[in-house]
């Protein structure tokens, strides 16, 4: 730590990104501060880089291998396929040179042809490239056409830079060519993936189709069982009100009105449905009872004077106020005449002496 | 001085593109191979380089560094590139392989070998904990940050160990050209 030598940011930067390569900010700030020494023009950039010093770290650890043979052969032949353009570009750039020579030379017919070869070689000792001026003199001078000299060197001319790029293209071909093998085969293996993903994808909307017809099988199922469930909670522990107004929505429905036998303010009514059997009391004012002790009976006398009146199931009253008694008849009440409530012992009788009889309903008016 | 091969190159001379290839083929190839996930990839990164050397050929110069150099940074650059844009995080070099220190260069080229030793005798003269990190970046090429994590040091650490090693390093590597360490 004592004798840290001082790093400038740009340095910092520098090395970083010789050794590891720079991304995003520090990029962006690498590519500033760079700038910045250039408009400063700072030069004092050392005989070793830290990209040299980098590279020679690189060489030191690296173990070589051998390239493999086919791949050294299309390099070899990229290779030679540039310095074929190189050779090409000169040769462009020769004959250029030459024409130019030749040009000059028709307006300084003094001077021997040897000169002109030393000259071709250092433009910069004299010679001067051909101007308009000399190709208007040669034209004056020369035998050959001027339009033939013109078409010969517009003619030379596309002709090499026609092989310049032909012979630069070829070798970067090979690398493209190289590159769209791999895209190729990339592509190829993404479509496997595509079709393969498209397959689990219908596969999957099979699947969910089936689990969705399954699903509407199972909630029909559940609602015609919570159906059932219901109608049995209904059996099992009736609920008065509700059946009371299924009742009296029927059209064979009669509704019947309590007499309040002793004057005690006992009032009601019941629905009665002789077609489905079934009925629902509504009742005000009956006094409580101890059902250990005693419980209200109802019972159905039938019109056409049957001996026994039929057993209407027994029921406690355990509130105050209105309250409402489904109707269980043991028998078949086919023509009701009267329905008569009495209070018997604990769990009824099988005949009542009607010793206690608070209400009564008979055959409404309507009937 | 004879004109080297790049010079060669640069001139438009073919048969000095073989004797590229031979003398240098197999240093650009493991390169390429080292930072590379597959052998495709490789050999795709090794024709690319190639292609850089043909096109940089022209701007060598013998006097600043050797040709082994020039062609190892060229690839460097272009490795790094690559692997930048190819995975976006330098963490995911696989280490799986031969995840060994490095070796000794096979003495079979002979320009490489030298200049390999003369490295190699610089980095000797680094804190074992700077010679560590640039051997990690170089050699294994993790990031800093996954450095960080194997040496268990802070990420400014590893950062600073780089840094002084490679300033270190420059500086022995110029005494050693100005000594005539080099060619």
């Amino acid at each position: 730590m004592s004798n840290s030598p001082q790093i400038g940011r740009h340095d910092e930067l520098l090395i970083d990104s010789v050794l590891f390569g720079l991304e995003g900010i520090e990029a962006e700030e690498f590519t500033k501060l760079k700038d910045q020494r250039n408009q400063v023009n700072e030069s004092d950039e050392p005989k070793v880089s830290h990209e040299m010093v980098a590279a020679a770290l690189d060489l030191s650890f690296l173990k070589i291998e051998t390239m493999p043979s086919s791949l050294a052969e299309r390099i070899v032949s990229q290779g030679r396929a540039f310095c074929a353009s190189l050779a090409a570009e000169r040769t462009t750039a020769d004959v250029g040179e030459n024409r130019g020579s030749e040009l000059t030379m028709g307006s300084r017919d003094s001077e021997p042809p040897s000169n002109s070869i030393s000259e071709k070689h250092s433009p910069s000792s004299g010679t001067r490239w051909a101007t308009t001026d000399d190709l208007e003199n040669t034209i004056s001078d020369s035998s050959v056409s001027p339009r033939e000299i013109i078409s010969w060197a517009t003619a030379a001319a596309i002709a090499f830079v026609a092989y310049f790029v032909w012979s630069t293209g070829k070798a970067e071909n090979q690398v493209a060519e190289r590159k769209l093998g791999v895209l190729q085969s990339e592509n190829q293996l993404l479509l496997r993936d595509l079709t393969s993903a498209q397959k689990k994808a219908n596969e999957l909307q099979e699947a969910r189709a089936d689990a969705t017809d399954k699903l509407l099988v199972f909630k029909a199922k559940a609602e015609s069982a919570s159906l059932e469930l219901q109608k049995l909670q209904d059996k099992l522990y009736p609920d008065g009100k509700k059946i009371y107004q299924q009742v009296a929505k029927s059209e064979d429905a009669i509704k019947w009105t309590w007499e309040d036998v002793d004057g005690k303010g006992i009032s009601g009514d019941l629905v009665w449905d002789t077609k489905g059997q079934s009925g629902s009391m509504k009742i005000s004012g009956l006094p409580k009872n101890d059902p250990s002790e005693k419980q209200y009976q109802l019972w159905i006398i039938e019109e056409n004077g049957r001996d026994k009146p039929v057993d209407g199931g027994v029921f406690d009253i355990t509130s105050d106020g209105e309250v409402y008694v489904v109707m269980q008849p043991k028998l078949v009440a086919s023509k009701p005449s009267q329905f008569v409530i009495t209070l018997e012992k604990s769990g009824g009788v099988v005949q009542s002496n009607l010793d206690e009889l608070p209400l009564l309903a008979k055959a409404p008016d309507a009937e | 001085m004879a004109e080297s091969i790049l010079q060669r190159v640069a001139r438009g001379d073919q048969s000095a593109v073989e004797e590229c290839l031979s003398q240098f083929g197999g240093l650009v190839w493991s390169l390429a191979k080292r930072l590379s996930k597959t052998d495709a990839d490789a050999e795709d990164a090794t024709q690319e380089i190639f292609l850089e050397i043909w096109k940089n050929s022209v701007k060598y110069d013998s006097s600043i560094s050797s040709e082994a150099t020039f062609i190892t940074m060229i690839a460097r650059r272009r490795l790094i590139d690559r692997h930048r844009k190819q995975t976006r995080t330098l963490d995911t070099v696989s280490m799986d392989a031969d995840f060994n220190s490095p070796g000794e260069v096979e003495p079979d080229r002979v320009e490489i070998a030298e200049e390999a030793t003369r490295a190699r005798e610089c980095l000797k003269q680094l804190r074992p904990d700077e010679r560590k990190v640039l051997e990690l970046s170089v050699f294994h090429h993790l990031s800093q940050a996954k450095i960080a994590d194997m040496l268990e040091i802070p990420l400014g650490t590893v950062k600073t160990h780089a840094r002084r090693g490679m300033i270190r390093l420059r500086e022995l590597l110029s005494l050693e050209s100005v000594t005539g360490g080099a060619k």
